[in-house]
Formats: C-alpha cells, sequence, structure tokens
C-alpha cells in the first residue's frame, strides 16, 4: 500500500466516516475546502441529516443558485409568512421538486396548500416517506378524489392529510391530526378508523367534538396525544375509545380529565412510563389509580392555573 | 498461548497471540474460511500493511484485548460524540499524519472497529471548530474550488439545516 500523505487520499468510505462525527456546522466548513469533501460531506447519505429550508423571502439569487445544485436534497421545508402560497412561490417550489424530487423523502410546508397545490406536490415525491403539510378541507368538494395519494404507499408520517379519503399507506405508524370543524372530524373518521389500528403515534386536535370516537381501535398506540374538544362527546363513546387501546406509554391529555376516564385507561393500559392530564377537581382516589401504573415515571397535572410534576 | 504469525508488507514476521490477532475481522474470517485455526505454522501475509503500522497497531490491539467484541454488524457510528477517547488512546493517538493515515488505512482494510473509530474521531476532532482555510493549511490541501463553486456551496450551505431527530 503507497504511504497517504494526505488526508484527501484516504479512500472515499474512511473519508465519510470521519465526516459522520462532525455535526452539521462543521461539515459546511469542511465542505469549503476542496472539490472531494464538498461531495463527500453533502453526499446523499449525509443529506439524510439535512432539511433544505426554503424561505419564500427568498431572492433572485437563492433561485438561480439552487438550479444549478447538485446536491440532492432529502429534506425540504417550505417556510412562509403568509397564511397561503402566491402562484410565483409556489412555481419555484414546483421547479425545485422536479430537480430533487425523486430523492425528497420530507416534505414540509407551514402554510395551506390548495387542493390543486397538494396534487401538485404529491405527484412529483414518489419516495416521501413524511408529508406535512395544511389544506384547507373547505376548498375541497366532497367527493374529490386524489389518484395522486395512492403513489404515497411508502409513507411512514403523515399530518393533517385527513380530510382526502382513499388514503391507503400500509406502512404509515405516525399520524397527526388538526381538525378545524367537526364536520372534517366526521369526514375523516372512516380513514381514521382504517388507519388507527396501525398507528404507534396518534395526536389529535379538533375544535369540536368527534361523536364517532368508539369506532376508533388504537390497539398499537405507544405515544398519544390529544386536545381540544375531542373527548367532549357520550362518556359512553370517550369510554369505549380509551378500553380500545393496549400499550399505551407516553400519554398527554390536554383536557378536563374525568375520574372515570383515568379507571379505564390506568386499567386497560398498565405499562404507562408518562401521563400528563389536565383535571379541576383533583380526587385522593385519583392518586390510587395512577398507582396501577407500576412502571409511571414521570406524571404531572396540567391546570389553567399552575402545573407542577409529581415522582413516584 | 496459540499464536499466530503475521507478515508485513516489508517482510518482518510478527508472532501475535491468537486472542489479539482476532480484533481484526478480516484475519479471523480468513482463519475460519482457510481452517487455520488450529494450524499455528502458517505465515499470513499483510500486504497491504508494512512493519511501523503493525506494530503500532498490535499495540493498541494487546492494550484492548479484554474490551467487550463490537458487534461486526453495526459499522457505522451510532452516535457523533468524539469527546470520548480514553486517555491511554488519546497519548497512542500522539503520532505525525502519515502514521495515523497510515493506521486508519490499516485499521479500515483489517476491519478493527475499535481502532477505525478511534482514527476516525482523532482527525474529526482536528477538523472541529476550524475555518476551512485553517483545515487547508493544517491537512495541506489545496483549494481547487473556482471563485464561482465556492459561492455556490457558501450560499447553499446557509439553506442547510440540521434535521430533528424524533425520538421513537
Amino acid at each position: 500500500m503507497a504511504t497517504t500523505r494526505l488526508l484527501k487520499d484516504l479512500p472515499l468510505e474512511v473519508l465519510e466516516h470521519i465526516v459522520s462525527y462532525l455535526p452539521l456546522y462543521d461539515r459546511k466548513s469542511v465542505s469549503q475546502v476542496c472539490r472531494a469533501l464538498n461531495s463527500v460531506t453533502f453526499s446523499r447519505r449525509f443529506l439524510k441529516d439535512v432539511t433544505l429550508y426554503l424561505d419564500t423571502t427568498w431572492d433572485r439569487s437563492m433561485v438561480d443558485c439552487l438550479r444549478t445544485s447538485t446536491r440532492r436534497y432529502r429534506n425540504i421545508y417550505v417556510f412562509s409568512l403568509s397564511d397561503t402560497l402566491s402562484q410565483y412561490n409556489f412555481a419555484f417550489i414546483v421547479e425545485m421538486l422536479d430537480r430533487f424530487g425523486l430523492e425528497v423523502e420530507s416534505f414540509h410546508c407551514n402554510s395551506k396548500l390548495s387542493g390543486k397545490q397538494l396534487w401538485n406536490v404529491i405527484n412529483r415525491v414518489p419516495n416521501i416517506l413524511e408529508l406535512i403539510v395544511e389544506i384547507d378541507a373547505t376548498n375541497l368538494k366532497y367527493g374529490q378524489n386524489f389518484p395522486a395519494l395512492r403513489q404515497l404507499r411508502h409513507l411512514e408520517s403523515v399530518n393533517n392529510v385527513l380530510q382526502i379519503r382513499g388514503l391507503d399507506m400500509p406502512k404509515l405508524t405516525r399520524l397527526t391530526a388538526n381538525f378545524g370543524t367537526s364536520s372534517d372530524a366526521v369526514e375523516s373518521i372512516d380513514v381514521l378508523r382504517r388507519i388507527t389500528p396501525q398507528l404507534r403515534s396518534l395526536e389529535l386536535v379538533s375544535k369540536k367534538y368527534c361523536s364517532s370516537i368508539e369506532e376508533l381501535r388504537c390497539p398499537k398506540v405507544e405515544v398519544l396525544k390529544l386536545s381540544g374538544q375531542i373527548c367532549r362527546g357520550s362518556e359512553r363513546a370517550v369510554l369505549t375509545f380509551f378500553d380500545g387501546f393496549k400499550c399505551l406509554k407516553d400519554v398527554r391529555l390536554d383536557f378536563d380529565v374525568k375520574h372515570v376516564v383515568l379507571d379505564v385507561i390506568t386499567q386497560a393500559c398498565p405499562g404507562i412510563e408518562h401521563l400528563h392530564f389536565k383535571n379541576h377537581h383533583l380526587e385522593s382516589d385519583t392518586f390510587q389509580l395512577l398507582e396501577r401504573l407500576k412502571n409511571l415515571k414521570v406524571s404531572s397535572k396540567l391546570s389553567e392555573f399552575f402545573e407542577y410534576p409529581f415522582d413516584f | 498461548m496459540p499464536c499466530i504469525q503475521l507478515q508485513s508488507s516489508d517482510g518482518e514476521i510478527f508472532n501475535v497471540e491468537f486472542e489479539i490477532a482476532m480484533c481484526s475481522f478480516t484475519i479471523k474470517t480468513m482463519m475460519v474460511d482457510l481452517d487455520l485455526e488450529d494450524n499455528c505454522e502458517e505465515v499470513v501475509p499483510l500486504t497491504n500493511v508494512d512493519s511501523n503500522i503493525l506494530r503500532k497497531i498490535l499495540q493498541w490491539a494487546n492494550y484492548h484485548k479484554d474490551d467487550p467484541e463490537a458487534n461486526p454488524e453495526d459499522g457505522k457510528p451510532v452516535d457523533r460524540r468524539t469527546d470520548n477517547i480514553c486517555e491511554w488512546d488519546q497519548e497512542f493517538m500522539k503520532v505525525d499524519q502519515q502514521t495515523l493515515y497510515g493506521l486508519i488505512k490499516a485499521a479500515n482494510y483489517l476491519d478493527i472497529r475499535g481502532l477505525m473509530a478511534l482514527t476516525c474521531k482523532t482527525v474529526a476532532n482536528m477538523m472541529k471548530g476550524k475555518t476551512e482555510e485553517q483545515m487547508r493549511k493544517m491537512f495541506n490541501i489545496q483549494n481547487d474550488l473556482t471563485p464561482e463553486e465556492e459561492q455556490q456551496i457558501r450560499q447553499e450551505n446557509e439553506w442547510c439545516e440540521e434535521v430533528e431527530i424524533v425520538a421513537d
């Protein structure tokens, strides 16, 4: 083996190994050293840990720069100050997706997409795993179908695309849904009913109560976050819903949790490790219920006025 | 104690305890494949490692022979910590760059996970917190980027952020 006097003469896989110990801040400096190190530090492998942050206050130079980029970004975050995306801004996003789309695994946009815009995004990202977008359900005609969504079979995480029917994602394990109106929840219940049995993490926020909550079965869910009015419906329905959980570990309930509900949860899932809930009138027997949770590490009672954690 | 004979690229023969030689997955696989485990007479030639480097490696392997065995499956570093180098190793790593690269290449070829991690972490530590200019100087690298390319990289870097790791 010839003696290696210079760092950059080391084999590529060795340089990758070295770079793998560096945080992004240092990787950026390394990429500016020379051509060889630039291609190592932003190779496809390392772009897994990098998000391309597109701020829609972009100017010409950013547009031109990304047009000639040789990197294959895998995660894209679109940040916009306005509630919706202008045609000009969206056209640039489409251009970027045409450029990087095949590699993109995560797409996150903080402003609302129209149905048509969502369609344009999804059709360009066939290998997406995580899609975090907000769409305005009132824009969608009832029964409107999204053929593009059938492509999303690899999706592992989804946020707020529930209003769309015809979702078929066998790999999905994480779901966050924010229901603005009760009709959202009602219209999504079919999709939810189909998807919840495979989920490991579920987060629901709702401004109105969900009357058919008892139809949801979540036997595999370990992480649960509920907030808003979602459990304000009939007590029987809510109790049936909570009885369907089997392996909860991390629970956060941001609403007034009644004693009976705690009774059901603690009985159905004795393995809970973290429990946070709101309760206006803490009763002494509430503590007795918590004693069922032998693995409990942290619990806290949240209230409008004060919050305190207590350890067991 | 059963031994094995390793021959460096410059012809020197090292008598090495079996147990110590086994820190190299390459040697280990070779021994099993060639069924040499009971045959101490055989000399194993290491055409890619010279005697200076091999001597250093054996010194390292001897010190670390009682370490828990690394899982051959996980070749990639799980965490990015580089501040967890023990004192003996820090002292061991006080070598010139040529020796350091020699050790890295040999650790890579011989597939010695622990030594690979140690040497790569050492180089990473040399890079940390340095500007590109300081790195060019430290590693004697010519800047072969055109001003346009440099500008492009600098700009793109500004829009890159670290992905938040979501703990499952």
